[in-house]
């Protein structure tokens, strides 16, 4: 994959995180198809929200020098209106390192949500149903655990 | 296509061969072979050459060829991570309580315990001290690869690896990449996306499975407790030891070091951080569903 294209894979997530911000809680139904390059770059630099030298959220990540790009998405969740900030680091040779969506809410249902992950990302990143994909060879993933570990762990929770 | 699955190093393995025809002793040869890496190399089996040394004092051992080559791999990626990388843990691990009588009940005095001070030269090993060596991670890599050339000397070229999501592939018959998905971290029933997988390794891991009380398996040599920062990280490489080892030696270090320690191996990956970033290195390949 060229860098081209990584840029436009990851532009597509904030393309998708746009999206949500527009079609409330209906941005779940469908997946935005990845922009193409040339509208993905304009995209990024027709952005208003450019504040210049990042400043990463967290100790020294590295990747995040070059502009940061932030927007905030409102939609509707079960829980009640509730707010995403999306932030993309571009470094100086215009490649995406990295993309996050950080909710700020603050009902109870989005405080819950801030400590998973899954459920943050999920505004950006769609993800998909690993029993919809018909087409892959096999998943990687975190290496299953036998009966033994974990017959073993639902015991000892037991325990506690 | 033909695919079998088993059992070992207490995970599932699965293999794909793409040929019309496949030797019907093949798969009972596979697992056999695996079994007996397992025997050799298990934390798990006291007779293993990885426990060996659980009460040896201070001195210089030889070691089996293939112990060598999995501690050599191992002391360069120790020395590249600053010591963060380490398969001295064996007793850390134990003492957190994932040991062979699964008692996961942390000891009061892991604060204590002092890393074993190790070094290997060819076939001599040399220990400050009796110590467990734990390669629980990065052996499973070796022994996927050590799988990949078993099937090439059996002239079948065109396969897939799988030892329990890490894996190694070459390509279909027609040449055509292995399209993998990605585990979404924490959440099993989901892929992140996909990538195509061809003459190269993909390791996946998280800090979700293999976790117990405020424990999980990617332990801290240094500060002996577990990564906290840190949810998931995936990698390609070119083999499935170098690919697995570096997910476990990212994972411990800081995010200012993954790209100087990726790029020494030529490898890529996808951090997953605790505050919700998906930190890439800029020559990932792949794609997310979004």
């Amino acid at each position: 994959m060229t860098k081209t294209q990584l840029l436009s894979t990851i532009v597509g997530i904030f393309t998708f995180a746009l999206v949500l911000s527009a079609c409330s809680n209906q941005a779940t139904t469908e997946a935005t198809p990845t922009a193409a390059p040339t509208q993905a770059v304009e995209t990024v630099e027709a952005t208003p929200m450019v504040t210049g030298a990042a400043t990463p959220a967290t100790e020294g990540s590295t990747e995040a020098e070059g502009k940061t790009i932030t927007d905030t998405a409102e939609y509707t969740s079960p829980g009640g209106e509730e707010t995403i900030k999306f932030t993309i680091v571009v470094d100086d040779a215009g490649v995406i390192t990295e993309a996050k969506a950080e909710p700020q809410g603050t009902n109870p249902t989005t405080k819950i949500r801030q400590t998973a992950f899954a459920n943050e990302v999920n505004a950006a990143v769609k993800g998909k149903k690993l029993a919809d994909l018909t087409t892959v060879a096999r998943v990687g993933g975190s290496s299953l655990t036998t009966k033994a570990f974990n017959g073993f762990i639902t015991e000892a929770k037991t325990q506690l | 296509m033909h695919q079998f699955s088993f059992e070992a190093m207490g995970t599932v393995w699965a293999v794909l061969i793409d040929s019309d025809k496949v030797d019907p002793t093949l798969n009972d040869e596979i697992v056999r072979i695996s079994n007996t890496f397992e025997q050799e190399f298990s934390r798990f089996i006291e007779s293993s050459q990885t426990n060996q040394f659980r009460n040896s004092p201070a001195g210089t051992y030889t070691v089996s060829p293939q112990f060598a080559e999995l501690l050599q791999f191992a002391q360069d990626l120790k020395q590249e991570s600053s010591g963060l990388f380490d398969p001295a843990i064996g007793q850390l691990i134990e003492k957190a309580g994932y040991n062979k009588e699964y008692t996961f009940k942390p000891e009061n005095n892991i604060e204590d315990w002092e890393v074993p001070v190790w070094s290997i030269d060819g076939d001599q090993l040399t220990l400050s001290r009796g110590m467990i060596f734990d390669v629980g991670g990065y052996g499973k890599g070796f022994w996927i690869d050590q799988l990949s050339e078993f099937l090439f000397e059996k002239k079948y070229p065109y396969h897939l690896v799988d030892g329990g999501g890490d894996m190694f592939g070459t390509s279909t018959r027609e040449g055509a990449a292995w399209k993998i998905a990605i585990e979404w971290p924490g959440r099993p029933d989901y892929a992140i996306g996909q990538v195509e997988l061809k003459n190269g390794a993909l390791t996946v891991s998280d800090t979700f499975k293999r976790r117990w009380q405020n424990w999980h398996h990617v332990i801290n040599p240094l500060t002996k407790q577990p990564v906290q920062t840190i949810i998931g990280c995936a990698v390609q490489a070119k083999t499935a030891v170098v690919a697995d080892g570096l997910t476990t030696a990212l994972m411990l270090s800081e995010s200012s070091r993954w790209k100087t320690i990726a790029q020494r191996y030529h490898a890529t990956y996808l951090m997953f951080t605790a505050d919700s970033k998906i930190v890439m290195s800029p020559d990932w390949k792949g794609t997310f569903f979004n």
